[in-house]
């Protein structure tokens, strides 16, 4: 796939705009790469793109790369800058990170071959946001909380004393992880009824008296962002108490939600 | 642990300024398959960020809530 002039086209992300953006004061995109700029694909469509030379974004060397998280995190924010930019000027796409093909002739041609599938996929996401939401339970804060509510268990001294504090504080923490999962499923549906479209993880286990009982993303209507915002700190504050840490994260263009060709 | 080597340093470049940017790292490399670039990545490779990234989203302890 090497071009003549050992570079390949970076694609950030598909743009649909009435106008086309201007060149002027953009951002400057991935280290090393050449200017951002526009290529008209096909209309309103046009991809945002710039040159990157192989010898940094082959795929080889992005291979041996992927390996520092650092430099990864750098092509993360050059990336999301570039795209959050144009989302600015209409309806955006975002490609996954180091989305590159051989040439911009190339890079438009894909895109050319499922027209209707992007134009559905535009109109999916036009006029919505991507909001990010995590629910996390930190045991020994819960627990703790937990006694505060309920009274240290037993003041009595001695092994055997000991060994029921240990039992109830163990079910203690049983119980308070199937509540949090209780907690985190009514979360996930409340907050999808105000979106359009809502998906969750797996949850997953840190092992570390620390788990994510729910890290999910909802695509909202512009308009209905500030009501959604005012739900999610609304029900923050009601778990608090429990041990549950709810994070939010956003705006983000609809990165969960431009996966599948459904 | 190699795991453990590459993780504290992660922390250490990312500081403790914005766990967010771990999101943002896991937005733009894990989500957005739209369009299949001609370079396929080594998919081993990209787990292998995407574990490290999901063990760093969980230990994250000085996240912002919401």
């Amino acid at each position: 796939m090497t071009d003549t002039n050992g570079t390949a086209t970076y694609v950030y992300c598909l743009l649909r705009a009435q106008q086309a953006p201007s060149r002027a004061r953009g951002p400057r995109g991935l280290a090393g790469t050449g200017p951002v700029h526009v290529v008209d694909v096909d209309g309103s469509l046009r991809l945002i793109v710039s040159d990157a030379p192989l010898e940094r974004y082959g795929s080889e060397p992005i291979e041996r790369n992927l390996r520092d998280l650092g430099w990864v995190s750098s092509c993360a924010v050059a990336h999301e800058r570039v795209i959050e930019h144009f989302a600015r000027h209409g309806t955006v796409i975002p490609m996954k990170l180091f989305t590159l093909f051989a040439n911009e002739d190339r890079a438009v041609e894909h895109v050319r071959r499922s027209l209707k599938q992007v134009r559905r996929l535009l109109d999916r996401v036009a006029d919505r946001q991507e909001w990010g939401v995590r629910l996390r339970l930190d045991e020994r804060r819960g627990l703790s909380q937990r006694l505060a509510r309920h009274g240290t268990p037993g003041r009595a001294t001695g092994g055997t004393a000991f060994l029921v504090r240990k039992q109830r504080e163990r079910r203690a923490v049983q119980k308070m992880a199937s509540d949090a999962r209780v907690a985190g499923n009514r979360l996930y549906s409340d907050l999808a009824r105000r979106a359009d479209d809502a998906r969750r993880q797996t949850p997953t286990q840190a092992g570390t008296g620390v788990s994510v009982v729910l890290d999910a993303a909802f695509l909202v209507p512009v308009r209905r962002a500030n009501a959604f915002r005012a739900a999610v700190k609304k029900a923050a504050g009601a778990l608090d108490d429990r041990g549950l840490d709810l994070t939010l994260t956003g705006p983000w263009p609809a990165y969960n939600f431009v996966g599948d060709s459904s | 642990m190699k795991k453990k080597q590459s993780v504290a340093k992660a922390r250490q470049i990312l500081g403790e300024a914005d766990a967010s940017l771990l999101d943002l790292v896991d937005h733009v490399l894990n989500k957005g398959v739209f369009i299949e670039g001609e370079v396929l990545l080594g998919l081993a490779d990209v787990d292998l960020v995407y574990l490290r990234l999901s063990a760093l989203l969980c230990a994250a302890d000085r996240m912002a809530r919401a």
